[in-house]
């Protein structure tokens, strides 16, 4: 494990009851929320992060970015149903992250695909290795 | 056949076995959204049979199998890990990686051959309809 993360967690524990902000989400009961599971991979140019955000339809992803947090807000239906037997709360997702200067900000990208939410963070030019020629004097 | 059927609670057992399982861990890993089993399994009941949902993120359905005999339904998910990142690229690894089977047994009176299965957005959703013959027929009273 990298020593030097550029991606710091903040608020390790999850926020319960979060306002969200979003006027548009009808909600009878308050929106609860949990932190997704994420893998995150360095390679030569970005930094890659994959989050499992089951239940999750295309339109209920935020990705906000401010103050050099990365804000993850992920919204899941809930659904009227009673469950008989329950080993998951269909709750909806929520992580943030420090991003370090080496991070392009300009340039994330998110894509979400089958319930899984991939971002990928391009690292500014100064962070991205660089070969140095030797000249001949 | 019986002709009294005792009203019992097919998912007492399950419950039982996963609150102690729950105990082990704690409510600090619940809060943290980590499940304790491979794919985790909601189960509910309605006058028409059985829905069973199953959180699997990341999967197709071939990597999926679903089988359904007798009294229990078998979920077989495979999560695969993305594609050629080594180890030593990681900063954070949480989510699962490899194969991994749930076996729920079932209440009496279904009909496993006709189960249908949908995935959606990381969810799969399995529907097991009663069999017609456990279904409740309205008895017609004959006046005399």
């Amino acid at each position: 494990m990298a020593e030097n993360s550029e991606l710091q967690e903040v608020k390790a524990t999850p926020v319960a009851n979060k306002d969200s902000g979003r006027s548009d989400v009808e909600r009878t009961r308050g929106e609860s929320f949990v932190s997704p599971a994420v893998d995150i991979y360095e390679t030569e140019g970005e930094l890659v992060l994959l989050a499992d955000v089951p239940g999750v339809p295309k339109d209920g992803v935020d990705i906000k970015l401010e103050d050099g947090v990365l804000e993850i807000t992920a919204h899941r239906a809930v659904s009227d149903v009673k469950p008989v037997y329950e080993e998951y709360r269909p709750a909806s997702f929520y992580r943030a992250f420090n991003l370090s200067d080496e991070i392009d900000a300009e340039g994330i990208k998110a894509g979400l695909v089958d319930g899984v939410l991939t971002l990928t963070l391009p690292k500014t030019p100064k962070a991205k290795p660089r070969k140095i020629e030797i000249t001949a004097s | 056949m019986e002709l009294f059927r005792w009203t019992y609670d097919p998912w007492a057992g399950i419950r039982q076995l996963r609150s102690e399982m729950e105990d082990a861990f704690g409510r600090f890993g619940r809060a943290f959204g980590i499940r304790s089993a491979v794919p985790p399994l909601n189960a509910s009941q309605d006058d028409d049979g059985v829905t069973v949902t199953a959180e699997v993120p990341g999967v197709t359905a071939s990597d999926l199998s679903i089988e359904a005999k007798g009294d229990s339904l078998r979920i077989t998910v495979k999560r695969n890990a993305p594609e050629g990142v080594g180890d030593d690229k990681y900063h954070r690894r949480e989510r699962p990686k490899g194969e991994f089977t749930r076996e729920l047994k079932l209440p009496a009176g279904l009909d496993t051959e006709k189960v249908e299965a949908k995935l959606s957005d990381g969810v799969l959703t399995v529907r097991l309809p009663k069999a017609e013959a456990a279904k409740p027929r309205k008895i017609a009273i004959k006046a005399e």
